[in-house]
């Protein structure tokens, strides 16, 4: 009944706030709409040598109007990728396909292969002489990072559901803090299990909310790309919105006022963003990509890649749910301890 | 009914309270009167629960402190307003109601009352943020008395309200003691010990005397509390 009282108490006092309101429910499908934009369509026509191609497909590769085709030599091709007249290269060799970009730019290369796929795609039903499959793009300078909104979105999703919840659940803690609220919650008979549980379930109400809206807005409304389960997606970002409460609440125990939970923001948020998997792990330098293990972020957008670019289930990402659940644990037992500085028992 | 024994408090390097003992018995009302920075707020606090003692001990009715189940039996005022400013003043009332377990019924029944004897009754739906200074004050000394608890630590209830609703709240204070309750009130203003049955007087985290208020005045030179302070700074 306790927790229930603090649960309701939470939510009221989000739901009283506009602004806070809005933050939650808002501005992530405004940024997630914002880099859509910038990564998204352009407008932009990528130019592409071909050589050597069957003629169904160089003609409704050019038809198609996604690229500007030019016909050449493999080795013309080749060249011009090289020395930047062409933003690719498709030649057939070998009775396969190979697919060259200069460098990975994550604006041109999804736009060429979103052309070929379309091209390839449309041209099945004739029956394909050679039977040819998809190309595995090769790059003249650094790997693949693969990363339209298609790929990154995941990312997004992960990054920003956390960031979010972080700062205002440590801003309701700093607040319940430095106003004698909490000492004056704990004169009372409530355990300190309760506050804390009541808390998470409070933050865990609108963090359901706001990843179920990030989740349908991306899907239908920005395209995002999935062959997955939606509720899964939103079980994992769920489980993140309550790491991120948990720890949150706890990072608050370090902030004397709500502008130190801000100076938080480098500590806590910005690393998670890079080894959320934007950045390939197995690229860091001295071995910091096992860092990973010990962020939510990772987890998560590990688990969101798997079910929204693989398509996985749920034993798939099994290890990640269970690592966000015992973050959860983790930080919740944690912050039950610290109230003990308020009250012993 | 409170006994405190040896209680010692720092906080860093600054000791706050060097050795308190004192008895409050029941259904009384204890003033605990000294100088800002004597270790009053401090005192209430540990006897609250809500601050730990680093030796001594505390007991209610013979329970050592603190104890959840004692908790519900304490009504506690902390010195500054611990309100949720974004909530309204009902609001407030019936999260810290909900925390002692109080039905709906009952709970609705006491919030009618102690917005009357406050003065808030007009005011309830209204965010605390908007209140006035002495209304944050009223609805601090609401939530204290909502539950009904035999024993009221209450810090400075009267700092920052006006002649009038001092006087409606210190008959407050006779009616709940003419009901078997037991208050701790902490003060500055000596006028209001004079309200007191009895009163402890701390000085620089010593408790320099305490007993009735009138053989506390006997015992003193000039015949005034103050004068005991003034004894102690020399």
């Amino acid at each position: 009944m306790e927790t229930m009282a603090i649960m309701v108490r939470v939510i009221r006092q989000i739901t009283g706030d506009k602004r806070t309101l809005g933050l939650i429910l808002v501005v992530p499908m405004l940024m997630m709409t914002l880099i859509w934009l910038l990564l998204g369509e352009t407008g932009y026509v990528p130019t592409l040598a071909v050589a050597g191609l069957p003629i169904e497909l160089e003609t409704k590769i050019s038809d198609d109007g996604g690229v500007v085709a030019t016909s050449m030599s493999v080795a013309e091709a080749k060249a011009s990728v090289k020395d930047g007249t062409s933003d690719a290269a498709l030649w057939l060799e070998d009775g396969k396909l190979h697919l060259l970009f200069e460098t990975s730019d994550p604006g041109k290369d999804s736009l060429v292969v979103k052309a070929l796929q379309k091209a390839m795609k449309s041209l099945v039903p004739a029956g394909l002489p050679g039977v040819l499959s998809a190309p595995e793009p090769e790059y003249l300078f650094g790997a693949s990072s693969d990363s339209s909104f298609d790929s990154l979105g995941y990312v997004l999703l992960g990054v920003l559901a956390f960031f979010f919840v972080f700062i205002l659940s440590g801003i309701a803690f700093v607040r319940e803090r430095t106003g004698a609220t909490l000492e004056r919650l704990l004169a009372s008979p409530v355990r300190r299990s309760q506050v804390v549980a009541g808390y998470t379930a409070g933050f865990g109400v609108f963090a359901m909310i706001q990843c179920t809206i990030m989740v349908v807005f991306a899907v239908t409304v920005l395209g995002l790309h999935t062959n997955g389960s939606l509720a899964l997606t939103v079980l994992v970002m769920v489980l993140l919105g309550l790491s991120a409460t948990a720890i949150g609440a706890f990072a608050s125990i370090f902030a004397e006022n709500e502008f130190q939970i801000m100076q938080f923001i480098p500590v806590f948020i910005v690393p998670q963003f890079f080894f959320s998997g934007m950045i390939s792990l197995d690229t860091i330098p001295l071995g910091l990509g096992v860092l990973s293990r010990i962020m939510p972020v990772y987890y998560a957008c590990d688990a969101l890649r798997v079910v929204l670019v693989k398509g996985g289930g749920f034993l798939d990402v099994l290890p990640q749910v269970g690592m966000l659940a015992a973050f959860v644990v983790l930080f919740s037992f944690l912050n039950v301890l610290v109230l003990k500085k308020h009250r012993r028992m | 009914m409170i006994g405190v024994r040896n209680v010692f408090k720092s906080f860093g390097k600054e000791q706050v309270l060097r050795g308190i003992s004192l008895d409050i018995p029941a259904g009384e009302v204890y003033g605990l009167l000294g100088p800002s920075g004597s270790g009053k707020t401090t005192m209430v606090r540990i006897l609250a629960g809500t601050l730990a003692a680093d030796s001594g001990a505390v007991t209610l009715d013979g329970v050592p402190q603190p104890n959840r189940r004692s908790l519900s039996r304490i009504g506690f005022m902390p010195q500054y307003d611990a309100l949720y400013n974004d909530l309204s003043g009902l609001d407030n009332l019936r999260f810290f109601g909900r925390l002692y377990r109080m039905d709906r019924r009952r709970l609705n029944a006491r919030i009618d009352d102690v917005l009357e004897l406050t003065g808030l009754g007009a005011d309830r739906k209204k965010r605390v943020s908007l209140y006035s200074g002495g209304m944050k004050k009223r609805l601090s000394l609401a939530t204290a008395l909502l539950h009904g608890p035999d024993v009221l630590l209450l810090d400075e209830p009267t700092v920052g309200i006006d002649p009038v609703l001092r006087r409606t709240i210190w008959e407050e204070f006779a009616r709940l003691r003419a009901e078997g309750r037991t208050l701790v009130v902490t003060t500055h203003v000596m006028e209001e010990a004079d309200r007191c049955d009895r009163a402890g007087l701390l000085y620089g985290g010593h408790l320099i005397a305490s007993g009735e208020v009138g053989a506390l005045k006997a015992s003193a030179p000039g015949g005034t509390l103050e004068d005991l302070f003034f004894q102690a700074a020399r």
